[in-house]
This record gives structure tokens, C-alpha cells and sequence, in this order.
């Protein structure tokens, strides 16, 4: 930077240097940034306008029925991002649905419109079959593009494997602009959902698709970041109609009345692993999180004792 | 790298029912898409036809001068820079903005604003925005375009270098150093800009109305960010204007200074400094006009150009 009197040699007026906060070019700009956000953006912040939680994250899960295996690594995935210094949010969303899915469209603008409003910068949206690993969501962000996928991997279902994308895309190669991809993670900047209509989310995942190209968005698969889903697409109309109907009725029953999978990794050790089991076999990854878990911000209206901590302290 | 698709054996064998294996034209799954799409626009799209959705005119662009007061040098770069690009197979259309400014530049915000709905209104896929006073290299809008970005600007050399450039950058992060590709910025100059043209059906036209800055905010309101293409300068002529550095009288002498150049200076319209009328491409018509395209084209060998006036040589 030029000194002062570099400057007035050049031919400066002294009136246009400004070096008091009293000066009329001087803008007052003070943000109380709390959490290593900031920090952990390193060279990005050199770019980034302000942001009041930087890389605060949602991760909004479409319901709660979640597949064996899938509950804990969510939890183990969320521990890890925090230790990386990220600030994670869990939000699962409630599922309304008569007809099995006929809901998720609602949930996933419902998680968009919570992320947007809610202050974060990123969100993450899930469904409750996918195998996340530990870093899966930081390896995500660290490409800071508006809207990232992981790589699904199908391991048992030759059909599904060929069907996840278009194009058809391969593992190990980067990350891969798409035309779709199916919709089971996603990582947005929350700023895409500024410009999607609700009605994005309600369709199939070249419409959503469609919708962010748009506006000029285009999915990314990061090709590298791959997880694992427990099953494939639904493919009702591979279904004869009373398998359909059967079907139908199985996940009505279970989305009703069936509990929800919860448990620890398989190898977990209460005493000298990391997490805790609540008393109702509840696997949480970071030990405050039992508290706030399930009572969290969004649920306090069927429990408020759990939101200003009286139940705890009954307990 | 695209996986292949499995043969009809392969999903039975897979134990797919027949009834689902999509291999015939009347089968309940198959959507008709049929797209009249020219061989050389397919050409000019290359390998990003794998992932984009369907445009009936790929990697086709609209160019537009905001204005059509051009500094020296600026109009015959921006038609070799055109004949450039054509000639890799892109569709490239000009149009200059009219200018509307009775105080200069105020009419700028609302001629941007008019290039992006033209932009979008033509069926374009990209729009290049580019300043009288910009110096664009012949191979800029093919460099910018390779990006296949929503929006890529060219880092700028300021010429006239009125104030240091840590006093007067044009962007922010600066961008001085060449050769780190593409750099993420908050905001910079708006001299020369690459949009995918689906950025404007979502941006709000006051966008436009403020500065580098505001354009940028609203830009990353909607999850988009400018990139600097530092492996592609472009010089401008002139830096920022900045009024404010100007005295009361100063400010109001250069207002009518340009009132008067808007309403009645010839535009500067000249071939290369060293044209060479029978050998290179392109041709000047009888007002003094360079317009660059093919040789055999210019010559007449081509009906594309004939409403232009015939060519002097």
C-alpha cells in the first residue's frame, strides 16, 4: 500500500485519502462472526461477500425411516464436520405422505425454504437410505460450487447402477457436470434456492434439474465422493398393480407405526467410543446432541419443556 | 468418462422383465425429442452436449456494445474477435445498445438491462457485454466461452493507469496476476462479461442500477459468482471514470464534453492500423467502415452478406 506521501507526489488530493473513519468514503463494516467459519475458509474468503455463519451448514433429511446402517454414519459424518470447523445443523423433515414419496417434494422445498431462513450458508439435503462416510459433506463443500452431488453407488442392483445420471458417469473421475442426477444428496448454497420456485422440488430429477438450469445452475457430481445406497429407485411402473398396491400399504405401515433405526455402529464401545446411546437405544455421535436432537427448534411444539431444558433437569 | 449401455442379453441376463427393457419406439417409456440442431452448431458445442439440457442453438452468442462510442482500436478488434469465433463454428451475433444517456453513462444500467432480455428474448445461449472503450484479442470470446461458466470475465489492463491500482483496482480481490486461470472474485469492473444467458431469467433488473459491486451482490443472491479469467486480458482504454474525484466543475465540463461527443462525433469505425484491402479478410465500405468476415465471403462469393454494401475492392 502507498504511503501518504507516496500518494501526494503522484498528484493526489489529500482530500481523497481516506484515513479516518470520519472521511466520506469510509463505510462502517463490522460483522460479530463467531465459530471458526471464517477461519476455515482460508484463501476462500478472499472472495466470499459477508456472511454472518460462514460455513454453517443445514442437513435437512427427508423423513426419519431410516435404513439399517444409515442413522449412525449420518451422526459419525456430522462429528467430523464439526471437527473440521464447520457448523452443522440437523433438521429431519416431517413426512406427510399418504402414498409412499408423495410427500418429498413438499419436505425438499420445506428443508430449502428452513435453510433460507434459518441463516445458514449451505444446505444438505439426504434421504434416510443413503450410507454417508465420515467426510462426505466436507469433501462436498470443499468444491464451493452452488450445487454438488456425491456419487451414488448401487452395489447390488445392476439396473440402478446404470441409471443414476445422465450422462452415465463412472466413478474416480473428477468432479462431472450433468444434465440430471438422482436426488438421494445434495449440497447446495443456499443462495440457489433465492431463485427456485417450490414447485422445483415437486417432480422428478430432470425437472429439478431443468428448473436449476434455468437459472443458470448445473449439477456437479464429484465423482471422487462416492456413497452407498441401500436400495434403487422405486420403479413403480416395473410393478405389477397389486405388487404396487402392496407395496403402497407395506410403507404406509411402516411410515405410521414402525420404530425408527437409530442404533450405533456395529462395533460401538460405550465406554471408550466416541458418541453415547440414549436410553432408548439412540446412537449420538456428539453427546449434547441428545438433548438437542430430537427436540431441537423445530419440535418444540410437541415437547417445550425439552426447548428451555426443564425436562432435562427433571431428569 | 460415460459409462456403456448394456445389450438387451445383458439386462435379461441382469434378470430384467423383457416388458421393461426400453429397445423399441413405441414402448410406453419413450419421450419423442427431436431438436433441428445445425451440424455446426453441434461442432461448436462439442463435448458439452453430454451434459447440457437442449438448446436449438448451442454455444450460439450474442454480442453487445453497450454503446457504440468506440475508442481507438476497440471496433476493428471486436470484429476480428467476432470473425474468430465464427470462423470455430460458433454463431455470433452484434448488436449495439443504443445509448440513451443525457448525462453520460447514466442511460449504462438500463442498456445492460436491454442486452439481457434481448439476449434471452433471441434465444441465444451465451451474451457477451463489452464496453466501448474495451481492446478484446481475437481469440477473448473463445477462451471465455471454453469455460463453459454462468459468468467469466476477462482480467482487465488498465491503459490509462490514472491512479496506482491498489488506489483504483478493478476487482476484488485484485486480479494483476496472469496465468492463475480462474479466479473467484466479489465483485469487478464490468468492462467485458460472459453470461450464460439463463442467469437473466431470474435477475432482478435493478441489478443492473449501481455498482460493481451491487451487480455482483445481486449476482451472488441467486448462487452466482464472477470469475477472472486471468490467462485472458484484455486491455480498456480508460479506467474507471470516477466523478467523485472530480471537482464540481470538472465533473459537469466532462458531462457536456460528452453530450456533445454522444450527439455528434463520428464513430470510430477504422480497419487495422496496417488493413490490407486485397489480402486480408474482411473488407471497408465507402464510409470508412471496416466489417471483418472471410475473404470469399467479403468478395461476394456468399449470399449471406449481400444487404451490406458490396465490397470496395
Amino acid at each position: 500500500m502507498p504511503t501518504k506521501e507516496d500518494l501526494l507526489r503522484l498528484g493526489w488530493d489529500p482530500r481523497h485519502f481516506i484515513d479516518r473513519a470520519t472521511h466520506p468514503a469510509w463505510h462502517a463494516s463490522s460483522w460479530p462472526v463467531t465459530g471458526r467459519g471464517y477461519e476455515q475458509l482460508g484463501e476462500k474468503a478472499k472472495y466470499r461477500l459477508p456472511h454472518i455463519n460462514h460455513q454453517s451448514i443445514l442437513i435437512a433429511v427427508a423423513s426419519n425411516l431410516w435404513e439399517p446402517g444409515c442413522w449412525w454414519r449420518l451422526q459419525d459424518m456430522l462429528r467430523y464436520t464439526e471437527q473440521q470447523g464447520y457448523v452443522v445443523a440437523l433438521e429431519e423433515l416431517d413426512d406427510m405422505s399418504l402414498m409412499p414419496y408423495d410427500a418429498i417434494g413438499i419436505m425438499r422445498s420445506c428443508g430449502a425454504t428452513l435453510a433460507l431462513d434459518s441463516g445458514v450458508e449451505w444446505c444438505f439435503m439426504v434421504d434416510t437410505d443413503v450410507k454417508l462416510e465420515e467426510d462426505t459433506l466436507v469433501r462436498l463443500l470443499q468444491h464451493d460450487r452452488p450445487v454438488v452431488y456425491p456419487y451414488l453407488e448401487l452395489k447390488d442392483d445392476f439396473l440402478s447402477s446404470m441409471a443414476m445420471s445422465s450422462p452415465k458417469i463412472v466413478p474416480h473421475t473428477g468432479l462431472q457436470p450433468v444434465v440430471w442426477s438422482a436426488m438421494s444428496a445434495m449440497l447446495f448454497n443456499v443462495k440457489v434456492f433465492n431463485c427456485l420456485p417450490p414447485f422445483a422440488w415437486w417432480g422428478h430429477d430432470y425437472h429439478f434439474a431443468q428448473c436449476l438450469a434455468h437459472y443458470g445452475h448445473r449439477i456437479h457430481v464429484d465423482t471422487d465422493t462416492i456413497v452407498e445406497l441401500t436400495k434403487g429407485p422405486a420403479r413403480n411402473l416395473a410393478k405389477s398393480w397389486d405388487q404396487l398396491w402392496e407395496r403402497f400399504q407395506l410403507m404406509f405401515e411402516r411410515i405410521r407405526s414402525a420404530d425408527r433405526e437409530r442404533g450405533a455402529p456395529p462395533d460401538f464401545d460405550p465406554v471408550f467410543g466416541d458418541g453415547s446411546v440414549d436410553k432408548d437405544g439412540v446412537y449420538w455421535a456428539i453427546q449434547q446432541w441428545e438433548r438437542l436432537g430430537l427436540n431441537g427448534p423445530m419440535q418444540h411444539h410437541k415437547k417445550p419443556e425439552a426447548r428451555n431444558g426443564t425436562e432435562n433437569a427433571d431428569s | 468418462m460415460v459409462q456403456k449401455t448394456p445389450t438387451r442379453e445383458e439386462y435379461l441376463a441382469a434378470g430384467v422383465p423383457e416388458d421393461v427393457i426400453v429397445d423399441r419406439s413405441d414402448h410406453p417409456m419413450i419421450a419423442a425429442s427431436t431438436w433441428d440442431v445445425s451440424a455446426l452448431d453441434m461442432k461448436a458445442a462439442g463435448t458439452t452436449l453430454n451434459y447440457h439440457l437442449p438448446h436449438i442453438r448451442p454455444a450460439s452468442v450474442l454480442v453487445t456494445p453497450i454503446g457504440n462510442l468506440w475508442e481507438e482500436g476497440a471496433w476493428w478488434r471486436l470484429q476480428d474477435m467476432m470473425l474468430t469465433t465464427a470462423v470455430a463454428g460458433h454463431s455470433v451475433s452484434l448488436q449495439e445498445v443504443r445509448d440513451a444517456s443525457i448525462f453520460s453513462f447514466e442511460a449504462i444500467p438500463m442498456m445492460r438491462w436491454s442486452a439481457s432480455m434481448m439476449a434471452r428474448d433471441a434465444g441465444v445461449e451465451w451474451i457477451l457485454m463489452v464496453d466501448n472503450d474495451t481492446l478484446v484479442e481475437k481469440d477473448t470470446l473463445l477462451r471465455l466461452l471454453a469455460h463453459d461458466r454462468p459468468v467469466v470475465f476477462p482480467m482487465l489492463e488498465d491503459l490509462e493507469q490514472r491512479w496506482p491500482r491498489i488506489i483504483a483496482p478493478l476487482s476484488s480481490p485484485d486480479v494483476i496476476e496472469k496465468g492463475q486461470g480462474l479466479v473467484p472474485v466479489r465483485w469487478a469492473a464490468m468492462s467485458c462479461m460472459l453470461f450464460n444467458t439463463k442467469i437473466f431469467n431470474v435477475l432482478e433488473p435493478t441489478a443492473w442500477r449501481g455498482t460493481d459491486y451491487l451487480f455482483a451482490q445481486c449476482l451472488s443472491y441467486l448462487g452466482h459468482r464472477i470469475y477472472v479469467d486471468s490467462d485472458t486480458v484484455v486491455k480498456v482504454v480508460k479506467g474507471p471514470t470516477r466523478h467523485a474525484s472530480k471537482e464540481y466543475d470538472e465533473l459537469w465540463a466532462d458531462h457536456e464534453k460528452m453530450w456533445d461527443r454522444l450527439r455528434f462525433e463520428y464513430r470510430d469505425r477504422r480497419p487495422p492500423p496496417n488493413f490490407n484491402p486485397l489480402k486480408d479478410d474482411g473488407f471497408v465500405d465507402k464510409d470508412g467502415t471496416y466489417l471483418a468476415m472471410l475473404n470469399r465471403v467479403a468478395r461476394g462469393r456468399n449470399g449471406h452478406w449481400k444487404e451490406v454494401d458490396a465490397p470496395t475492392n
